[in-house]
């Protein structure tokens, strides 16, 4: 039995009297991909961003392994383990491809301001392992030939890789991925699938929410379907398939299984 | 002695309503950009200015003019001066990459108009003389004119702005503009000339406040320097974004202004709106009135 | 090796270049090199947390006006050495830098504007009000100056020396925050403050280091400023003040070190070149400013720099054409 890397035990978020998040109950298996699904204001971001510390929980529990991350700071929860992109992406423009991922990795740095200024020789070293770092996860993920571009400039494909580059500088055990595959072409989709997998043989846990059927049937060990903030189903993907609240709650009452 | 003591409320009373209504214009004033633009504009105690130089120093003093044309003149001018404005600066500016960028360039904006006023007109001060001086006579008190005609003409004029937004095509345009400039868009609304025609009407007012404030401060340069920085102050205290609380934060602090005159010395009457403010920048920023914006 | 030789060599040369035309110019034109250095050093500081984490600071003139004062205070009233009041100026700007670094948590832009506006007009006011203190509006006068062993500063000349080791300190200290993983960090801020966040930034902590420093590199160019005149009055420390060291800070070029030095340069000697235009200089030079803030936001050295690559590139094309 492999162990649970992140529980989401009763968490309800209400914004005033509407109830974003409906008493969410799921659990997340070490190095597994598991998905999020639902249709559009279902609560999907809203759950991502109660996990990442963005929004409070109003009430229930978040734990990542054993430490319990409910009303955890952002930065803390970053630290903890585990890394995250987002829907619109959120990079940092007037700076490279290199220094953005770069960013990501500051938390493992150990030298204060004071430090940085007075001991040169190591400042001096952290930053060139810190670059090398960076280099090297971009050549993971296939960006090394854009490293010193301005992320301004970068197609939109390539500035959705840089993001998961910068989540992986973290070191993260667990990855929070929303809608990773929003606005990408199908070839660009494909490739970004490759990349998943090769993140997942590499011992990560993918925490996916996807709109896109393709990505989340191809991809996905495990499937939670939400709908109005709360899960409706959950299981594996061909179970979800042939789930009639899944299809209900998708395509409407009009429509029924056929066998 | 009674009758002399309500007489010093009442005076008391109608300085602090009357200021705290200059107040509430400026934030109204900028307000309107604000909510149309997004950007702050630094820029409006030169707006402020400019429109008590063109009423005094143009339309009076060199052209001769009779009051009511001068008003009616000076405020058409800064409609115009305002189209100008916004097309040449804010909508650029508000294109800017950060908000720092755009900061900067209404800043710099002021100087410009502010130099344009020393040039044009002379590093002197002046009056225009007879207008809205001497005091009324309301019962047995004697309120000065100019007092009374702020109170006045501002509430004229907020009442006016409720109404024009309310019912008129363009007001309920720029309510939209405010909200979501895409949906807007996508619904006809020209959103780059309905933000023109919203700074027209800032600057416009900026006119009316110049030419209010010009029998109070005389006209120069620097003449609502510490007027502008408090209309700030009262907007953020009474509700950044709203109009109702641009009233409401005014006046406050025009009370509280001569409140304070009472227990400070004059000399730090102008740290009573910033004091206010810094307390509910950290208590509740939002202010009395919280604005509402989708 | 080589790169680092070469920089401690030009360093040398236009250090000495500049010593020898200071020492050969009148006492007008020491006086703007004097100045001069004190804007580059406040520039400097407010690049910090302006141009690199991108809070609008309009409180410069006031955390000037704190350091000049409380130096000029400490060493004329309270007797104490100058270079222990110096010391003090870190004192100073650790707590103007928590004082103002707080409330930027909670408040953004145009908030956090207005307030380091009522900040620096409130302490012009006790300034100008406090008269036992600070000397009110006659200002605060015998103020003394930093010494060492080998000058003793009576004439401006020898305070120059002091006040280019200190500019040249910080510098290089600037230069390695800038560019080092602080000033990446600041920049993330700027640029997506979520997205720093979820990367492990601890936002509250890098933007009140940004303002400390801030504040410090203000307080220390009060203290030099202070002494440079031996002289200060509370008219200096305005608003307008602030509003000018943002534009050097916009026209040279925010986030580089060389862009804040050329700003600093410009904003603080053009005036000075172009004296017989004094009249009109303000207006054409704010026009000049807004029209770069539209179209050239960035500012000058990232256009030079452009413009240096732009002309590379065609020379290398030229030569390639040429062997061809």
């Amino acid at each position: 039995m492999s162990s649970i890397i992140l529980s989401l035990q009763n968490v309800t978020k209400k914004f005033g009297g509407l109830v974003a998040v409906n008493d969410l109950s799921l659990q997340v298996k070490e190095h597994s991909i598991h998905a999020l699904i639902g249709p559009n204001g279902s609560g999907k971001t809203t759950t991502t961003n109660m996990i990442e510390g963005v929004f409070p929980v109003t009430s229930g529990k978040i734990f990542y392994k054993d430490i319990e991350l409910t009303n955890m700071k952002t930065h803390q929860i970053a630290r903890v383990g585990i890394g995250r992109t987002f829907q619109n992406i959120k990079l940092y423009d007037t700076m490279t491809a290199l220094e953005n991922v770069m960013v990501g990795g500051h938390q493992h740095t150990q030298l204060s301001l004071l430090g940085t200024l007075l001991k040169v020789r190591e400042a001096a070293r952290e930053e060139k392992m810190l670059k090398e770092k960076a280099e090297a996860m971009l050549e993971y993920i296939g960006l090394i030939d854009v490293r010193n571009e301005i992320v301004k400039n970068l197609p939109y494909g390539k500035k959705k890789l840089l993001e998961l580059a910068r989540a992986l500088m973290t070191d993260p055990e667990l990855i929070l991925l929303d809608e990773p595959a929003a606005g990408l072409n199908p070839s660009e989709r494909a490739g970004f699938v490759n990349i998943l997998e090769r993140i997942y043989n590499d011992g990560k846990t993918l925490f996916l929410i996807e709109h896109n059927m393709d990505v989340v049937m191809n991809i996905s060990q495990m499937i939670t379907v939400i709908n109005f903030g709360a899960k409706i189903a959950e299981g594996t993907p061909k179970e979800i398939q042939h789930n009639p609240e899944v299809i209900k709650a998708y395509l409407g009452d009009r429509y029924k299984v056929v066998k | 002695m009674g009758a002399a003591n309500d007489i010093n409320v009442l005076q008391f009373i109608v300085i602090g309503v009357a200021m705290g209504f200059i107040y509430s214009l400026v934030a109204t004033e900028y307000t309107l950009i604000y909510n149309a633009t997004g950007l702050v504009n630094f820029a409006h105690e030169s707006f402020i200015v400019l429109g008590a130089y063109l009423f005094g120093g143009t339309f009076v003093r060199a052209l001769g003019l009779p009051i009511w044309l001068a008003i009616t003149l000076a405020i058409v001018s800064m409609v115009l001066f305002g189209i100008f404005a916004s097309t040449i600066v804010l909508n650029p500016l508000r294109n800017l990459q950060f908000v720092t960028y755009a900061m900067f360039g209404t800043m710099m904006l002021s100087r410009i108009i502010i130099e344009a006023c020393r040039l044009l007109w002379g590093p002197l001060p002046f009056t225009v003389k007879g207008f809205l001086r001497g005091s009324i006579n309301i019962g047995s008190a004697a309120l000065p004119t100019s007092y009374v005609y702020i109170i006045i003409v501002s509430i004229v004029i907020v009442t006016g702005l409720q109404i024009f937004f309310k019912t008129t095509r363009t007001g309920k345009a720029m309510i939209c503009v405010s909200q979501n400039k895409d949906a807007a868009a996508l619904t006809g609304i020209n959103v780059t000339r309905n933000i023109n025609i919203t700074v027209a009407m800032s600057a416009a007012l900026c006119g009316i406040i110049g030419i209010l404030t010009a029998p109070l401060f005389n006209i120069n340069t620097g003449m609502v320097a510490s007027t502008a920085l408090k209309g700030f102050c009262a907007g953020i205290i009474g509700g950044f974004g709203s109009y109702p609380g641009a009233i409401v934060g005014g006046i406050l602090v025009g009370l509280l202004e001569q409140f304070g005159i009472m227990f400070f010395p004059a000399t730090y009457k102008d740290v009573v709106a910033f004091g206010v403010m810094i307390i509910f920048l950290l208590i509740r920023p939002s202010g009395i009135i919280k604005a509402k914006k989708a | 090796m080589k790169k680092r030789i070469r920089m401690v060599l030009i360093w040398i040369v236009i250090l000495t270049a500049l010593i020898i035309f200071f020492k050969q110019s009148n006492t007008y034109i020491q006086s703007v090199i004097n100045q001069l250095l004190c804007n580059i050093i406040l520039v400097l500081g407010l690049n910090f947390i302006t141009g690199l984490t991108g809070q609008m600071n309009l409180a410069t003139a006031g955390m000037l006006a704190l350091g000049a004062y409380t130096y000029g205070i400490l060493t004329t009233s309270a007797g104490w050495n100058p270079w222990v009041a110096l010391l003090a100026m870190f004192a100073v700007g650790l707590a103007v830098g928590r004082g103002l670094g707080y409330p930027s948590l909670r408040l953004k832009g145009f908030y956090l504007s207005l307030t380091t506006i009522g900040f620096a007009e409130i302490v012009r006011l006790l300034a100008t009000n406090l008269t036992d203190l600070t000397g009110g509006v006659n200002g605060l006068n015998y103020i003394r100056r930093l010494e060492t062993f080998f000058y003793k500063s009576e004439a401006k000349n020898d305070y120059f020396m002091i006040l280019l080791a200190f500019t040249v300190l910080a510098i290089l200290v600037a230069y390695k925050i800038v560019n080092s993983k602080w000033g990446r960090a600041y920049k993330a801020i700027r640029d997506n403050m979520e997205a720093a966040e979820a990367s492990g930034i601890d936002i509250s902590k890098i933007k009140i280091q940004a303002f400390t420093l801030s504040s410090i590199y203000s307080a220390i160019a009060g203290a030099l400023y202070a002494g440079f005149n031996m002289y200060i009055n509370p008219t200096s420390f305005t608003v307008a003040a602030s509003q000018n060291y943002v534009a050097m800070l916009m026209i040279g070029g925010i986030g580089s070190v060389p862009g804040n030095i050329l700003g600093a340069t410009i904003v603080t000697v053009l005036p000075e070149l172009l004296r017989k235009y004094q009249d009109y200089y303000w207006i054409l030079f704010c026009t000049i400013c807004l029209v770069m803030a539209i179209l050239v936001p960035d500012g000058i050295y990232p256009l030079l720099k452009k413009t240096v690559l732009w002309l590379k590139k065609k020379l290398v094309k030229k030569s390639a054409a040429g062997e061809g």
